[in-house]
């Protein structure tokens, strides 16, 4: 085996929960998609039972090949031909590891530093972790471990303090369009969450892989709860219209923090806070592209393609989009929805489904 | 080898990462305490006018012997935008603009009436400024503002954002800050205001004080109107942000005699109702105060004279009140209370078809004011001391 480490289920639901939350934190882009209206919290509640919608295919392809990941198992359920999709795996991983990085940059590149070229975030942030890749997925579980408390309690505290600011008549009217829109934008935010393909990649390393279930269940609950404070919070501080228009909504309201006139500007603490946990989502994908590429070579060791890898990862970062105007139109839901679900969910239910109907691989009943 | 790399990397990162890319120093910054905003005179552009700390004439403290130096320093500068404004002050400073401290943005009277939001934009795109900072439009020009002094405070900025915190205290002003406004003007359904700030006083220009009171009212982008004191209380009933403040009634054994109500908490609900078509809106007071002070020499802590009182000041409430909704409703035509989101909130399907005609519909909608107001305590001593 590549990898000898041993990883557990909360551990796998610690690096799960902080990588899709960073995505929220920053960039928040859930008031640019449906239902563009005050029942986006409901969007977000509703976000857990689709997020377990989305989860079937990829969870049952991992237990139904436990001690292979989805690299390997899609040449074994597809002969050769399966190289293809194991390919499209490994693109995967290496063009997620691409936009954390820009979103990373861009992120720093027009709130705090407006000077600096992007290059260096993203160069700084994949060297760190190309380091943590190298010392192998348990390291970036313990310091996921470590972070993703942190993370939570400081999202409560931002809570506590902002709510003074907090405008509670901003979710009415309830359902102003009806419930289709509010559907449509649980499944955009659930279909952001393209770590549900690190299930299959990861499941061969978890030590309990039967019990894995129980936890993502949970995992789900706890990132709507989540969302829905994020969600809340951001409308009912700046306004539905507001947050539409705002790139980086919960950095700002995090800004407006003000209590007691000593309290302020603590905006920069969370952005420290904030590193830790986009380190981790970073070095997450960038250590499952590195995973996926050796498995695709067949590999004996994938330490030595880390440093390639990143390179190439870096590369694409930047020459991906030419400027955040564009960046951000892949980014819209009307485009990386469907190329996340591609992935995510196309994929391994088309794996699944020739699994079965060729039998290989252990039923898991 | 390997050792001595990491030794080397070590030391080439802790040379070069000691600090940031884009690091300022105090020195080499020029902190903006408060923007005007203004036409410019003499040509087609924009004129801002920028109240910057001095640190050197702050750092005495306690001394008197700098009294008389003042803390900040004020230049006005002209460009097409109020970015290139910006820029264009640095020919004058030697430092660049820092706008993060900013607390105050005053507009000028003229800007304001010809629309505020291409004004506000810089404010609200760039990562500089706060938020939180206060809106203001001053009632003339907003550098004559900008350029006024303050007894008190050494930086006058900071007297504004005390002003404008102080007003909680008569509730005779409106307390908007940057991302208030822009949440208004970005709404269906409520127009926003803005407080307003004018100078007071006799003879020179310098020797006038600044003053915060009243609101500036805005249809869309565009300052229609002002609302002066009680007017202002009026809105702010509505709105609900009444904290504290003395209402001043006629005394009732005594009517050429005052007698003061200072208002404790307040409250209001603003419930609207759509029958065949036609638009009612209820907005429900809830006073509470104390008999604060009285002029005239009667006793008035016994159970009819403070039912009298609470009929009189409830009355006194309602007139404001009226007053305002008379002004924002037949004058101007703007729903500044928010009225278009309360019925968006409990009728979204009717509020589908209103949205665009909102500003036409609302001059002719009912409005019916109730309001409940309570005396709860009469101070220390229960009747006036007796002349003798």
């Amino acid at each position: 085996m590549l990898e000898d480490g041993k990883i557990s289920n909360l551990q796998f639901i610690c690096i799960f929960v902080l990588s899709r939350l960073m995505l929220t934190m920053t960039y928040l882009s859930y008031f640019k998609a449906p239902p563009f209206n005050q029942d986006l919290w409901l969007s977000a509640l509703l976000s857990a039972p689709m997020h377990i919608l989305f989860m079937l295919p990829a969870y049952f392809l991992a237990q139904r090949l436990r001690n292979m990941t989805a690299v390997q198992s899609a040449e074994v359920i597809l002969g050769p031909a399966g190289k293809l999709v194991s390919a499209l795996f490994v693109w995967f991983f290496i063009h997620r590891t691409a936009i954390i990085l820009r979103e990373f940059g861009e992120f720093f590149t027009s709130i705090l530093y407006p000077e600096t070229p992007i290059l260096v975030f993203i160069g700084l942030t994949a060297l760190f972790a190309a380091y943590a890749v190298k010392n192998g997925i348990e390291t970036i579980c313990r310091v996921a471990q470590i972070a993703l408390p942190v993370i939570l309690f400081s999202v409560l505290l931002i809570m506590a303090l902002l709510v003074k600011n907090f405008d509670l008549r901003c979710v009415l009217p309830v359902l102003e369009d009806g419930i289709a829109p509010v559907i449509y934008g649980a499944f955009v935010i659930a279909a952001r969450t393209g770590m549900i393909l690190g299930i299959p990649m990861l499941l061969p390393y978890i030590n309990i892989p039967g019990k894995l279930k129980n936890y993502l269940i949970i995992g789900f609950f706890v990132l709507s709860f989540y969302f829905c404070i994020i969600v809340l919070l951001t409308a009912g501080i700046f306004g539905i219209e507001q947050s539409k228009i705002i790139d980086f909504p919960f950095f700002y309201a995090v800004q407006l923090i003000s209590v007691g006139d000593f309290l302020e500007r603590i905006d920069v603490l969370f952005v420290a806070i904030w590193i830790s946990g986009m380190f981790v989502h970073a070095s997450t994908h960038y250590y499952l592209a590195v995973l996926g590429t050796a498995q695709l070579l067949k590999l004996k060791d994938y330490r030595p393609i880390v440093p390639a890898l990143g390179i190439i990862i870096v590369n694409l970062s930047i020459l991906q989009s030419e400027n955040i105007v564009v960046f951000n139109k892949f980014l819209s839901y009307k485009v990386y929805t469907w190329y996340v679900l591609l992935f995510m969910v196309i994929l391994p239910s088309f794996l699944l489904l020739v699994a079965v109907i060729r039998k290989k691989g252990a039923d898991s009943r | 080898m390997k050792n001595c790399f990491i030794i080397c990397l070590a030391v080439i990162l802790l040379v070069t990462l000691n600090g940031c890319w884009n690091r300022r120093e105090l020195d080499a910054i020029s902190i903006v305490t408060a923007v005007g905003i203004d036409k410019s005179k003499t040509e087609e552009k924009i004129q801002t006018t920028f109240q910057i700390m001095k640190p050197s004439a702050l750092k005495t403290s306690g001394s008197s012997s700098s009294g008389e130096q003042k803390g900040v320093w004020t230049l006005s500068s002209t460009g097409y935008t109020i970015f290139d404004a910006t820029r264009n002050a640095t020919m004058q400073t030697d430092r660049k603009l820092f706008f993060s401290e900013n607390k105050v943005i005053v507009i000028g009277e003229e800007v304001a009436k010809s629309g505020i939001a291409p004004f506000l934009d810089f404010f609200l795109r760039d990562p500089e400024p706060r938020r939180l900072s206060w809106l203001l439009i001053a009632k003339g020009e907003a550098s004559d503002i900008i350029k006024a002094k303050h007894e008190q405070e050494n930086i006058p900025a900071k007297a504004i954002r005390g002003m404008i915190k102080a007003s909680g205290a008569t509730s005779t002003a409106v307390q908007v800050n940057l991302n208030d406004f822009a949440k208004c003007l970005s709404t269906p359904g409520v127009d926003p205001v803005a407080c307003r700030i004018e100078l007071i006083g006799d003879g020179k220009q310098s020797d006038k004080k600044m003053c915060v009171t009243g609101a500036a009212v805005f249809k869309k982008d565009k300052l229609v109107g002002w609302l002066d004191r009680p007017e202002t209380r009026g809105l702010n009933w509505v709105l609900g942000k009444v904290g504290s403040g003395i209402i001043v009634v006629k005394s009732p054994k005594e009517e050429n005699k005052d007698v003061a109500l200072e208002i404790i908490r307040a409250g209001s609900k603003i419930t609207p109702e759509i029958r065949d078509g036609k638009i009612t809106i209820t907005v429900e007071i809830h006073e509470e105060g104390n008999l604060a002070e009285q002029m005239s020499n009667v006793q008035l802590t016994n159970v009819e004279t403070f039912k009298e009182l609470e009929k009189r000041k409830a009355q006194v409430i309602k007139n404001e009140i009226n007053a305002v909704l008379d002004k924002a409703q037949k004058e101007w035509g703007t729903d500044i209370f928010g009225f278009g989101e309360a019925i968006h909130r409990k009728y979204p399907k009717e509020w589908k078809e209103l949205k665009g005609k909102w500003r036409e519909e609302f001059p002719k909608v009912d409005i019916q004011v109730k309001v409940d107001a309570k005396l709860r305590t009469a101070g220390v001593s229960t009747a006036p001391s007796k002349v003798r």
